[in-house]
């Protein structure tokens, strides 16, 4: 008891750790960041649309922690989101606008500058080159109000031809499969079906890394469902598979005609379903005749056995679901994959009851907003831009002349960048997204973005790779400085609230539309788009009897009431449950209501490994603490102290004995349009001939090659040939 | 609240926000008001008296026992592999629910790879393991640790830690973070806090697939056999109580999240090690030969007192919280660095009384020079113990014992030599020089593949990375031994080159001795 007394259990240090319980299911808390209120705002990363709770003193945010009751999360969140509120201290924050000098340097400007240089440079383009040689690229990660607002200033008020987002990186297959086979870019699903499904079939997807509170759920099924993964990588999401396919790399569309096939062979078809609801059955049962086991066995790689146990188990499923990501999505043919897993939905029937669906897990916070709202592929509100009934009736809504809206949709992202190459597009416009990171065959993409006329880049940092190289740079507010609304991969339309101060005079981007369209002369035509709740109240009426129609939702208190609410949300017939899903009633939204099956013929990857690039590149999510370029997740210590500080390639250790690899050595991995040094991992996630580098690290895709499905315009990141060089000893000391 | 509508913004100008209806400067400066104003909470806050309990209160049952620990049982982590998919959600939730600092983490999440068989990769989330033989608590010199008697929960006392950052090496499982902000170190206390309550630990309920819990164990059954998963260091060091569950058949190679690179070094470490043995060095041997001169020996007596204030001194200055340094006896009963200090002060009264008899020649001044003698041994023993006890091989008792009295006595005899130039030390400074770098070196011996894996990485590190280091360190042992062999030939001139020579070697080789220590390791651990 004498050394008790020497020793100190209380003061000032001890203190700084106390925690004190608060209520709303939140429990102990650091004492000195205890809330005095809690604001829940949709999560700003992924798709999976979590809610986190803003723990708010003095009006500001000071802590964060998930939504306990919410249905998508429900009390739990990934690294990304505990960390969410920290990239928005970070200390190179873009703070004022930045014009570039004769000098080449940046030099801070006031915002009234800033809008007339913008304006001034802008218009300049379009004056010598055409209104169409101004183009804008957007992103999935600002909220719809602001998609939408920037869709139609652009195109309605400054004449813009062209603009897409980084959505066609991620979600461009899905869009156009669905609305190709169910008449409307509709995923059906709800995340219930997690839960509820007896077989769950994951293609192309690392659920447990990229979307692990999807993954949470679907450990939560009580069903002990057949967990069935499509996957050419042992990923943790394999792992935990009952039946693993580790297919040869962008087999996929074979694999899924050779499943078809089997499905049809052994009886496994709901022939009632299929000839009430659905439409070209037959010829798609043609079609996969001749994917007979064989065939596909040898085209995938995978045993027979596994293919007809594979089939078994799906075809003697109750509740089937399949779920897809960027594996079928970032293909040279992947809107025909993703269709053929749709189809394996409709002939077995398996669309419409709790547990099943053709269900694509979307990438970005708000890729779903974009799709309807973004005013690129499509005309605001999910509408047509070449039907003039459209055009119509969604000027009359806007109350603008509809001639002012294009009769094309844009061109696609692919498409724009070409532009630039030819002399078509001379300006562009980059609203929150890292073209010259993220975009495919980096190089070329440099040497693309270095070539324009006039760059703006509106980001919250002034130091992306992409606001590196910009004329212009607008400072932009980021997720939790603002108002407005997401749509998460299940339909769900949620809000995010400004619970954080900007630094200096960095706006919302809804702000920075605003401002440009008084600077431009086009301010009288938003002047309804006054705030975006104002907004949001235009969108709901965009929506009206369309498939997406919210028209129910009375404000963004009604969604902060009911946790999220799901389109369709019709005025007329509100269906309050929390978890809804589409086409109970087998009604599609073609002209007759019938599913379609589309397919077309498989054809080989666009680049072929061997000669000098032996070895397949593949790329994708390094961890669940990055995110894309890494422009915020960086920004996080606690984040970047959970990702890899060097890049690194996996490599089968098979492949690095023959190639005279050590393990953790330094190798250059060379394809036929650049290199990047990477440190080797030695594992047996990867197969012998391929390798994976993730897509955070910033020289990634000066290996990748520039191929695309033909439907979607999506880039084929997954598929590429390389090289891998050890490093010789003089290239070490350079380090 | 405040919000800056109607007010001045920072710019000094008035603006007012749109929504007033007041006019303003220009649109632009309204959409900036509009911008700063903060209203959510008025608007939108629920307010967190609302009762939203029932979501998460059932987790919390699921992840906790039901009852305290009886006895023979203690509270433990349980970490069920086969759910833990890596999502490191455990982390970031601990950051946040526990208010650490922006990079400061009590748990980590490593992740396992197999090099042969077709198995999947194996995250491996890991925290303190509140270890039955706390290696934290017995290392610590200022008893800034706590092992409950009821819950077994290991625990910091931040008010009492000095920031010696022993425990960082002494715990194998580097949980101890330190903050320099603050001059000490935190860690995982289970969060106590909230079993008192029967509230789950931050990681346990923010794990989306339920992989963390709190279980009781049976203390009887944790032997301290094996490792916890594989790559882990040995657990008879601490005897950990986290209890990894798999089905599986664990891959085999933890993936270094960082290539190998030298651990951390220790200057102010390095400096005191060295400058003490020297001073022990230099007593031991000043003080053994009878025939030397009186006045020299009380001269090597004051050198060595102020070598060695200068030495104990470095080690107070390498505290995080200084003031506190007292507090270092504290922990005599287990930590070695108590024993060390303790032992060292001892020394250091000794050489004084010693150096203070021989001035005034006193009697007693042969006795005190042995005693000063005595107790400088039992100070470098006790410094080698410090190290032997973190269970790192390449600082394993033998090898540090052998290297620090081969410092003390090169050290020793080259600053004997130069201070008196007694005949015959040019010969034992140039072989005892040679004795200690050569077995130095032995570790070597282990670069090739299938032995210590340890002991390879440390090879591997001093033949690679650190290499030039090793150079300087045995070039200066070199020069320094043959200058003291010249010396001897009566040319003075070279004992001072010969003394600085192999001072600077033997720094050199201090710190290559924690620099190049390459323990095992849990997977995921940070640099």
């Amino acid at each position: 008891m004498r050394r008790a007394r020497l020793r100190h259990r209380e003061g000032a240090l001890t203190a700084e750790l106390a925690r004190v319980r608060v209520g709303g299911g939140i429990g102990q808390v650091p004492a000195r960041l205890a809330p005095e209120a809690v604001v829940p705002l949709t999560c700003g990363f992924c798709s999976t649309g979590c809610s986190l709770d803003a723990h708010m003193r003095d009006s500001v945010a000071v802590n964060l922690t998930p939504t306990p009751s919410y249905p998508v999360n429900r009390g739990h969140a990934c690294p990304k989101g505990w960390a969410a509120l920290e990239p928005l201290g970070a200390r190179d924050r873009a703070t004022r606008p930045l014009l570039r000098n004769a000098r080449g340097r940046f030099e801070p400007i006031d915002w009234g500058t800033a809008l007339r240089v913008f304006v001034d440079r802008v218009r300049a383009v379009q004056e010598t080159h055409g209104p169409e040689a101004m183009a804008f690229l957007s992103t999935g990660q600002i909220v719809t109000e602001e998609m939408a607002l920037l869709g139609a200033l652009a195109k309605f008020g400054m004449g813009m031809m062209h603009g897409d987002g980084n959505t066609r990186q991620c979600m461009a297959t899905s869009v156009v499969a669905y609305r190709e086979t169910f008449g409307f870019d509709a995923p059906p699903y709800t995340y219930a079906d997690l839960e509820e499904s007896d077989v769950v079939v994951l293609w192309g997807s690392n659920l447990a890394i990229a979307h692990p509170i999807l993954w949470g759920r679907l450990r939560s099924n009580r069903h002990r469902p057949c967990l069935v993964v499509v996957d050419p990588r042992r990923t943790e999401t394999a792992a935990a598979a009952t039946h693993h396919l580790a297919l040869r790399p962008k087999s996929d569309l074979v694999l899924a005609y050779g499943l078809a096939h089997l499905l049809i062979r052994n009886g496994h078809v709901d022939r009632a379903f299929v000839a009430r609801h659905t439409d070209g059955f037959e010829a798609f049962a043609a079609h996969v005749e001749r994917f007979t086991p064989e065939h596909v066995a040898a085209a995938t790689g995978l045993a027979r056995a596994d293919l007809e146990r594979t089939a078994e188990v799906i075809g003697r499923g109750e509740r089937v679901s399949l779920w897809w990501t960027m594996g079928v999505n970032q293909s040279h043919e992947g809107v025909r994959t993703a269709q053929a897993l749709i189809a394996l939905c409709l002939l077995t029937g398996n669309i419409g009851r709790p547990g099943t669906g053709p269900n694509s897990v979307t990438g970005q916070c708000n890729a779903m907003g974009s799709r309807l709202f973004a005013n690129t592929t499509c005309l605001l509100g999910g509408h047509d831009f070449g039907d003039p009934a459209h055009r119509e009736r969604v000027a009359r809504i806007l109350g603008i002349d509809a001639g002012l809206i294009p009769h094309e949709p844009s061109w696609p992202y692919d498409r724009i960048m070409e532009g630039i190459a030819r002399g078509e597009i001379r300006g562009l416009w980059v609203i929150a997204t890292n073209t010259a990171h993220s975009w495919i065959n980096q190089t070329d993409c440099h040497d693309l973005l270095d070539r324009l006329e006039f760059l703006v880049v509106q980001d919250m940092y002034a130091t992306t790779e992409t606001a590196r190289r910009a004329h212009l740079v607008l400072p932009a507010a980021g997720w939790g400085e603002k108002d407005g609304t997401f749509v998460n991969s299940e339909r769900r339309i949620a809000t995010v609230r400004k619970v954080a101060r900007a630094p200096g005079d960095a706006l919302a981007d809804f702000w920075i539309f605003k401002a440009i369209a008084d600077a431009w002369g086009c301010g009288p035509m938003f002047e309804r788009w006054s705030s975006p709740e104002a907004t949001f109240a235009i969108l709901r009426e965009l929506s009206r009897g369309r498939p997406c129609d919210f028209t129910g939702i009375r404000d963004y208190a009604a969604l902060d009431d009911a946790g999220g609410i799901q389109w369709p949300y019709p005025e007329d017939a509100p269906d309050p449950r929390p978890e809804r899903r589409l086409f109970g009633d087998g009604r599609f939204h073609t002209p007759d209501g019938r599913a379609r099956f589309v397919f077309g013929e498989p054809g080989p990857p666009l680049e072929t490994p061997g000669g000098r690039y032996p070895f397949v590149l593949l790329t994708g999510r390094g961890n669940a603490a990055e995110w894309h370029t890494g422009t915020r997740t960086r920004k996080s210590g606690q984040l970047r102290g959970l990702s890899a500080d060097t890049p690194y390639v996996e490599v089968n250790p098979r492949d690095a004995r023959a190639s005279g690899i050590a393990p953790n050595a330094w190798v250059r991995v060379v394809s036929a349009r650049g290199s990047m040094r990477a440190r080797a991992v030695l594992t047996n996630s990867v197969a012998p001939g391929q390798v994976f580098v993730p897509m955070h690290h910033a020289h990634t895709n000066r290996l990748t090659f520039p191929g695309f499905d033909p439907h979607s315009r999506q880039p084929s990141y997954k598929y590429a040939a390389v090289a891998l060089h050890p490093e010789a000893a003089h290239e070490k000391d350079r380090r | 609240m405040t919000t800056p509508r109607n007010g001045r913004d920072r710019l000094g100008k008035h603006v007012r926000s749109s929504l007033t209806g007041v006019a303003v400067v220009t649109p632009v400066d309204a959409y900036l008001a509009e911008q700063r104003s903060l209203t959510v909470v008025d608007a939108f806050a629920r307010r967190h008296d609302e009762g939203r309990l029932e979501g998460r209160g059932r987790r919390y049952r699921d992840l906790v026992p039901l009852s305290a620990p009886g006895p023979g049982e203690q509270y433990a982590f349980e970490v069920d592999l086969d759910a833990c998919s890596g999502c490191k959600a455990c982390v970031t939730a601990c950051h946040n629910l526990n208010g650490l600092d922006p990079t400061e983490t009590w748990r980590t999440v490593g992740v396992l790879v197999a090099s042969e068989e077709p198995v999947a990769p194996q995250h491996v989330t890991t925290a303190c393991h509140h270890c039955l033989d706390p290696g934290c608590l017995k290392g610590c010199p200022a008893a800034a640790y706590e092992k409950d008697p009821l819950t077994g929960i290991v625990a910091h006392l931040d008010d009492q830690c000095i920031g010696c950052r022993y425990c960082e090496l002494t715990c194998p499982y580097e949980v101890p973070v330190y903050s320099p902000a603050r001059g000490i170190v935190r860690k995982c206390d289970l969060c106590r806090g909230r079993l008192a309550q029967g509230e789950a630990p931050a990681c346990a309920q923010a794990c989306p697939t339920g992989a963390i819990r709190v279980t009781l164990v049976d203390t009887t059954g944790i032997t301290g056999e094996g490792v916890l998963v594989p790559g882990a260091p040995s657990s008879a060091t601490t005897r950990p109580t986290t209890v990894y569950r798999t089905s599986r058949t664990l891959p085999d190679t933890p993936v270094e999240r960082w290539p190998p690179r030298p651990a951390k070094p220790h200057p102010p470490l390095t400096v005191m090690l060295v400058l003490t043995q020297l001073a022990i060095g230099a007593s031991l041997i000043g003080t053994a030969g009878g025939r030397v001169h009186t006045g020299n020996r009380a001269l090597t007596a004051l050198l060595v007192l102020l070598v060695g204030t200068i030495a104990l001194g470095a080690s107070v200055l390498h505290l995080g919280r200084p003031r506190h340094a007292w507090r270092a006896v504290l922990g005599l009963r287990t930590s070695w660095l108590s024993r060390e200090i303790l032992a060292l002060g001892a020394f250091s009264v000794a050489t004084a009384a010693h150096a203070l008899a021989l001035a005034s020649d006193l009697r007693v001044a042969d006795a005190l020079g042995t005693a000063a003698s005595a107790t400088g041994a039992a100070a470098i023993t006790c410094s080698a113990m410090i190290y032997a006890v973190t269970g790192r091989r390449w600082w394993r008792l033998r090898t540090t014992l052998a290297r620090f009295s081969g410092t003390a006595v090169v050290c020793g005899a080259a600053t004997v030599l130069a201070v008196t130039g007694r005949e015959g030390l040019g010969a034992l400074v140039a072989i005892a020089t040679a004795i200690h770098v050569g077995s130095e070196l032995l570790v070597l011996l282990h670069w090739h593949a299938g032995g210590d894996p340890e002991l390879q990485r440390t090879a591997r590190l001093l033949l690679g990375e650190l290499r030039p280091l090793l150079g300087w360190r045995v070039g200066l042992a070199a020069v320094g031994a043959l200058a003291a062999l010249a010396a001897r030939t009566g040319t003075m001139l070279f004992a001072a080159p010969a003394w600085l020579a192999l001072v600077a070697g033997e720094m050199i080789s201090r710190w290559l001795f924690f620099v190049a220590v390459a323990p095992a390791r849990m997977p995921g651990a940070a640099p």
